[in-house]
């Protein structure tokens, strides 16, 4: 019994130290964007002795292009309508490659998640020169189609490793209840799999509210995210630290707030036994 | 596994989206993009074909396959992280006490985005930062570097740091993993009295086998595609070529080198290279099933 | 997406117009005066000028709140135009521009770095040579960095509108405190290193650097170069003709591994970004020295606010071979306004920018914003810091030399950045470093064969059959549910 307490209690500081070395970064940036830039050039790693709310202030209300609040919308919407669709297109992919059989299935399967493999920086011309050509630029639904189109070779095989899971009988059983294919999907699949749609609801939101690239090249000015908004504040020579530090702290909240609701839904209490 | 007529259809139908997308904003672009690998082109004026110029010069390219050669020692590191990502996870499951506090705490990191970590590390890894002084507080000041700085740590401090980006992640995924397992399981092996790291190594593993793998599968992809922001922000591929990554070099070819035909054919082999490594990682799982 | 009216008019036929006025006068009048509200409405048609730079973000100070107010007076002026001023990030600014310029769309007024990004981007740009009066041209300087072959009298493709350069600073107080007479600055090789000797003993620094992205030694060998290598020289340097195992180019190198070498860099400077952090190492006081620029921030006037403009100096580059050029300043890299291809207001965009370079602009642009405008028509007394006026003066008196490095193709630059961080680390030595990057010239210059056709075919079919046999081995992958439902079984 001793041992076992003694096991505890170092897996216990060990996982302590882990959190502190997450937690500390983050405190970090929020002890910067409380300095003034004066204090921060004498003081860059302390607690702040002057602490001000000018640099968020600033953040805030500022410039007459637009104020983070229009571009917090903006992210929100983008973000928002990213997750959900990702949702539906991952979900009935996951469901298809994992429970009904049709011809070229793996090869199809594998198409998805090859599409993976390519690096983002190579596509990003012809990518451009398409949107254009459609029409798709400085429109949010553009930018939206490619989140999601970003997020479905990780979604769909999250999905379908998860699926996966699900035994035949299951479904089986639902199609002597007389269900089609969508209600199985909706009723039966989606419910089991709430851990790993939660998970890719988490990661889609993060990655998506974060994208800086993407977003920069198909929004213009009033469309855009409020990533984009933060990375155009910094010019060619100035960094002025506390006042970046300030927005990104701003930026990082909505997503953090998210995870903080949602994080319960990761459970261990969810288990198979509606499968039973 | 459904079969008939039906099930066929539906099939078709709700792949018909994915396929839409992915063959529409990602591979018609590659396509382009193998293309024009085949060419000398900078991007805006019509390019000049040129055959497999670009990939013999690739293939005398030392600064390359120095590139290489570091991306294939983070895919080296990447079980490091596998286990990592399952034992926190594990003991989180398990309830250790404050188990809801850490799984908050984990994933923080992910939170921000690679732009803010690399910014974060590089201003607390300086020589005069908080790292050193804490390393000199408890009496390791010997180890006292320019952790990003000196061409000797700068790999090892970046994979650290990319590392302290993504475990979180793993951490959530293998969280969602361990819900799908029934309680039995573990209990049962408990019961037949297997603890520590013969529990995760006989039980836990086995059982979340197919969720490793896929999360083993999506790092490897990750870490030769995605690691660019990482690299850009704390070390431009520095001190000298210590931390170049092929992803990285993609971009300092395509847009600050002006030669997109020959970034094109860098992007077209790094597909190539991913999708081996992929199918040799699988076929290692797949090994271990039987 | 911009309407353009085609007003067409001819002189009215004389039969056709007796005819008019004889049969249809009513109409022709209808017609005719139609025709009038027309041409007025197109003269006063709104348009929209799209500009884009990465200085517009913050519109509260500097160098966006200088732009902005040109944007009110320009509209003013000009009732009918509209300025869309639009802020892009200054770190993706060309990844951004090159898929906007890929796909011809995008602003019509484009801010660009004067130097290698004007000319690599110059298949987007629009020569300026026919929509540009001479008396415009001859007001500014920085054309050799915005014009074909470095040449000032090439082809135009960009407007310089300001100056920026490398100019040396020293911390008059910290090196009195270390017993170093700055009545003239120590500009000798000898007297600078004992400077920094001096400085060492007291716990400082020598010189602020920052190495993390490469750039600060490039920095120093553009101040340094002019002592050793000539104008024509350095193009040879750039085309390959001289090699750079040269003995001139491994003296300054050789200059640059000593300072390294005899520690007088602050501690950690290999991760030190050059912005912010090396500029608050001098401006925390931590370093005598610093390279900094003339324009815009690490420069006079940022120091006069910190140290007070007694107590710095300005110097050129420290001299181990005096010589004529020895005092030559290098400039580049300030930023220039191009006018793109596609677009359908040329003389408007054009109109915007000269109105930008005017001199009543560059004078608020040198009060306001505190940088060098490249207008010499200012009037250089407007320089109350004695330390500005002195850099005036040097730009004045023409000694002034473009960047070397600034002229070097960019695998090449990217190179010598790389190979100047191994020498500084101590991984290479002079020799080496110089070795690679003659290797680089040598690669960035070869010229390519071209494959023939067939062979590329004969090669893409034979990667389609590996693809497939992959393919096939890939029935193994797991996720599809075949292989796990038979080993359930099994």
């Amino acid at each position: 019994m001793q041992r076992d307490r003694i096991n505890r209690l170092a897996i216990v500081i060990i996982l302590t130290a882990v959190s502190v070395t997450t937690v500390y970064p983050l405190c970090f940036v929020l002890q910067t964007s409380l300095k003034s830039e004066s204090e921060y050039i004498d003081n860059p790693y302390g607690w702040p002795e002057r602490p001000t709310l000018t640099n968020f202030r600033n953040v805030w209300g500022e410039s007459d292009s637009g104020n983070l609040a229009r571009f917090g919308a903006n992210s929100m919407i983008v973000v928002v309508s990213g997750v959900v669709l990702s949702w539906c297109v991952c979900g009935m992919a996951g469901y298809a490659f994992s429970h009904l059989r049709f011809r070229g299935r793996r090869a199809l399967f594998f198409v998805v998640l090859g599409s993976m493999m390519i690096a983002p920086q190579v596509i990003i011309i012809p990518l451009y020169a398409m949107l254009a050509r459609i029409g798709l630029l400085n429109k949010h639904i553009g930018l939206i189609l490619v989140y999601v189109t970003l997020a479905t070779p990780f979604g769909t095989y999250l999905m379908t490793s998860y699926l996966r899971g699900v035994p035949g009988e299951l479904v089986e059983a639902a199609q002597v209840d007389g269900a089609n294919h969508v209600q199985i999907l909706w009723r039966v699949m989606l419910p089991v799999a709430r851990p790993a749609l939660v998970t890719l609801g988490i990661f889609n939101f993060l990655w998506m509210w974060n994208e800086l690239l993407f977003a920069l090249l198909i929004l213009q000015e009033d469309t855009r995210t409020l990533t984009v908004r933060v990375a155009t504040l910094q010019g060619e020579y100035t960094a002025h630290i506390p006042h970046i530090s300030a927005a990104l702290f701003l930026t990082a909240l909505p997503v953090l707030v998210v995870f903080l609701i949602f994080q319960t839904q990761l459970t261990k209490g969810m288990t198979m036994g509606a499968v039973k | 596994m459904v079969v008939g007529r039906s099930a066929a259809r539906a099939g078709y139908l709700f792949v018909a989206p994915a396929l839409l997308l992915v063959i529409t904003f990602r591979a018609v672009p590659a396509i382009s993009a193998l293309l024009h690998s085949l060419t000398r082109w900078n991007g805006v004026t019509p390019p000049t074909y040129v055959g497999f110029a670009n990939f013999a010069r690739l293939l005398g390219d030392g600064e390359f396959w120095t590139a290489l050669s570091h991306n294939l020692a983070i895919v080296c590191t990447i079980p490091l992280w596998i286990l990592v990502s399952l034992v926190l996870a594990l003991l989180i499951h398990q309830e250790t006490p404050g188990w809801r506090f850490f799984r908050a705490a984990y994933f923080l990191p992910s939170v921000l985005s690679p732009v803010v970590i690399g910014l974060l590390f590089s201003a607390l890894l300086r020589q005069n930062g908080p790292v050193n002084s804490v390393l000199s507080a408890i009496g390791l000041g010997g180890l006292a570097t320019d952790w990003l700085g000196n061409a000797n740590t700068a790999l090892p401090t970046l994979i650290v740091i990319i590392l302290w980006g993504i475990f979180g992640h793993g951490v959530i995924v293998f969280l969602a993993g361990l819900a799908a397992v029934p309680k039995e399981t573990f209990e049962a092996a408990r019961l037949d009295g297997a603890t520590g790291w013969r529990f995760l190594w006989h039980i836990v593993i086995p059982s979340l086998r197919h969720v490793i793998e896929f999360w083993g599968v999506n790092l490897v992809v990750w870490s030769f595609t995605s690691l660019f922001a990482f690299v850009y922000v704390t070390t431009n591929g520095g001190p000298g070529y210590s931390t170049m990554l092929v992803s990285y070099q993609v971009y300092l070819q395509a847009f600050e080198a002006n030669r997109m035909g020959y970034a094109c054919a860098i992007g077209t082999a790094l597909f190539m290279m991913v999708f081996g490594v992929i199918l040799i990682q699988v076929r290692l799982m797949a090994g271990k099933e039987d | 997406m911009y309407v353009t009216y085609t007003v067409r008019s001819h002189p009215p036929d004389t039969e056709c117009v007796m005819t008019q006025l004889t049969s249809h006068r009513f109409a022709s009048t209808v017609v005719t005066i139609a025709f009038a509200i027309a041409a007025t409405l197109a003269a006063q048609e709104p348009v929209t000028l799209t500009v884009w730079d990465w200085h517009a973000a913050d519109t509260t100070k500097g160098p966006g709140l200088w732009l902005k107010n040109i944007d009110r007076a320009f509209e003013e002026a000009h009732p009918n135009i509209k300025i869309k001023h639009v802020a892009q990030s200054h770190n993706e600014y060309y990844q951004i521009f090159k898929a906007a310029a890929a796909s011809r769309s995008g602003p019509d007024v484009v801010m660009l770095h004067q130097g290698t990004r004007v000319l690599g981007n110059k298949h987007s740009l629009l020569p300026l040579s026919d929509l540009m009066p001479a008396e415009f041209k001859a007001s500014l300087v920085g054309w050799d960095l915005t014009s074909e072959g470095f040449d000032a009298n090439g082809t135009p493709y960009a407007v310089p509108i300001a100056v920026q350069g490398n100019v040396w600073y020293y911390n008059k107080t910290l090196l009195e405190e270390a017993g170093i007479d700055v009545s003239e600055p120590p500009q000798s090789w000898g007297e600078f290193l004992a400077a920094c000797e001096a400085v060492k003993k007291l716990g400082k620094a020598g010189v602020a650097v920052g190495e993390k992205e490469g750039g600060w030694a490039t920095w120093y060998i553009n101040s340094s170069c002019f002592q050793v290598l000539s104008d024509a020289e350095m193009n040879q340097l750039v085309s390959g003709e001289m090699a750079w195992t040269d003995p001139k180019v491994a003296a300054v190198f050789e200059r640059l591994s000593e300072l390294a070498t005899k520690g007088h860099f602050q501690e950690g400077f290999m991760s030190t970004a050059l912005w912010p952090e090396a500029r608050y190492v001098f401006l925390r006081g931590e370093a005598a020295f610093f390279l900094g620029l003339i324009s815009d921030v690490a420069h006079w006037k940022d120091f006069a606010a910190q140290f007070g403009a007694e107590n710095v100096g300005v110097m050129t580059a420290p001299v181990f071979q005096p010589g004529p050029d020895a005092d030559r300043i290098p400039v580049g890299g300030a930023f220039a306004y191009a006018v793109t291809t596609w677009t359908r207001l040329p003389k408007e965009a054009f109109d915007y920018i000269a109105f930008v370079a005017s001199a009543e602009n560059a004078k608020a642009f040198l009060t306001d914003v505190g940088s060098f405008p490249a207008n010499q028509q200012v009037d250089r007394a407007l320089f109350t810091d004695p330390n500005a006026r002195q850099i005036a003066d040097w730009i004045g008196a023409g000694r002034t030399g473009t960047q070397f490095t600034g002229k070097l193709p960019e695998t090449v630059n990217d190179t010598v950045m790389r190979e100047c961080q191994r020498l500084l680390g101590g991984q290479t030595d002079v020799a080496g470093a110089l070795a690679a990057i003659q290797q680089a010239v040598v690669v960035e210059n070869e010229i390519i064969e071209p494959t023939p056709p067939g062979m590329v075919i004969a090669v893409g079919v034979g990667a389609l059959l590996v693809i497939a046999i992959a393919v096939l081995a890939m029935k193994r992958l797991t996720p599809t549910g075949e292989r796990a439902n038979r080993t359930g079984e099994g």
